[in-house]
């Protein structure tokens, strides 16, 4: 994945399991562009595949939110990832918000059959949720 | 196991807030299995604290190592090399382990991650209950296996207090059991209830805590 993006470019990361999308819709990693917002997409095998910490690294590394793609209730190939991914976004929203960074500079939305454009938009309104902390302050740290 | 908890971060960047470059130390027995303070925790804890600190202004540089045990001066030698070039360590295993790496890297500040609180069982994923209060006179054998020194809130030795709710919780929260509840139940079940009539000797709680720092010695260990 590309690391550098330019300081007023929101950045958006997207870890999407693979259920979730419609067959061939993206690529193993993509960079995508939409206006003023660079989003990065990952296909994962399964949402649970995410840990906190992959969160905590993503945002550290500079990107402004974290969107995970999970499919929906009673889809999931492994009977509960989905959940437990929930349960892990949730987890580590609480710890940005101890830490102020904004719990909404992440979230989780549950789809199936989505398309490139489908992936594009829920990035953008995470872009719109992560904006309300403004730009994530580790971004300096990267570019430096 | 031992059971802990992480600080609250703010009184952890405070500690780290003044260094340039920190060591955090998982250790992968207990605190592991009690999520705390294993290896995932401590690359949970790392990003965490530098996006902290970095909010507050300080640049902090964090690297980590989770040792098998921290405990174990053999495991706590493995990070010399590491300690080398750091002017902190912020240990999250438990109180034992923090003071390993105090005892062993002197030269260092040596900061806890983690509040120890308890001896426990994990009764389920994400359900840790106090079990052992390691008071150094073991009564279970008397309560049906069930301790009353850990699992009382106020350590009763002769039955349940008048704040037992009627569902059998304790008046502390009424997620808790009341473990003399408990143990006269077990008492019945077994047609055992007499038992618990029976005058016991005063307890020694002078093995533990109370007779000062606890020792133990093996001669036939020692070298």
């Amino acid at each position: 994945m590309h690391k550098k993006a330019a300081a007023d470019q929101g950045e958006v990361v997207v870890l999407c399991c693979e259920r979730a999308l419609k067959k061939g819709e993206l690529g193993q990693e993509e960079r995508l562009e939409s206006g003023n917002l660079t989003v990065r997409s990952a296909i994962i095998p399964c949402s649970s595949k995410v840990e906190v910490s992959y969160l905590l690294r993503i945002l550290e590394d500079g990107a402004d939110g974290v969107e995970v793609i999970a499919c929906p209730d009673g889809k999931c190939k492994f009977l509960v990832g989905n959940v437990r991914a929930e349960r892990r976004v949730e987890y580590a929203k609480h710890l940005l918000e101890r830490v102020g960074m904004g719990a909404g500079r992440l979230g989780i939305t549950r789809a199936e059959g989505l398309s490139r454009k489908d992936v594009v938009a829920i990035a953008e309104k995470r872009a719109e949720q992560s904006s309300a902390f403004g730009p994530n302050p580790m971004k300096e740290e990267r570019n430096r | 196991m031992i059971i802990g908890e992480w600080k609250p971060i703010e009184e952890t960047v405070k500690n780290l807030a003044t260094h340039k470059k920190v060591l955090l130390v998982g250790c992968a027995t207990c605190v592991a299995e009690c999520a705390v303070g294993g290896e995932k925790e401590a690359e949970t804890l790392a990003p965490l604290l530098r996006m902290a600190l970095k909010k507050e202004g300080h640049s902090v540089e964090i690297a980590t190592k989770t040792l098998e045990r921290q405990c174990e001066w053999e495991f706590v030698e493995e990070i010399a090399d590491s300690v080398k070039g750091v002017d902190a360590i912020l240990s999250i295993a438990c109180g034992i382990g923090v003071q390993a790496l105090a005892d062993r890297y002197q030269d260092k500040f040596v900061y806890p991650g983690v509040n120890t609180t308890s001896l426990a069982i994990r009764e389920k994923p994400g359900l840790w209950t106090a079990r052992c209060g390691a008071c150094g006179d073991c009564m279970l054998g008397e309560t049906f296996g069930l301790c009353p020194v850990a699992r009382c809130a106020k350590s009763l030795m002769n039955g349940p207090c008048g704040g037992t709710r009627r569902t059998g919780k304790c008046e502390i929260d009424e997620n808790i059991d009341c473990v003399w509840n408990l143990i006269v139940k077990k008492a019945e079940e077994r047609g055992r209830l007499g038992d618990l009539e029976t005058v016991r000797a005063p307890r020694n709680w002078g093995n533990s805590g109370h007779g000062g720092p606890k020792r133990m010695v093996r001669e036939d260990l020692q070298s």
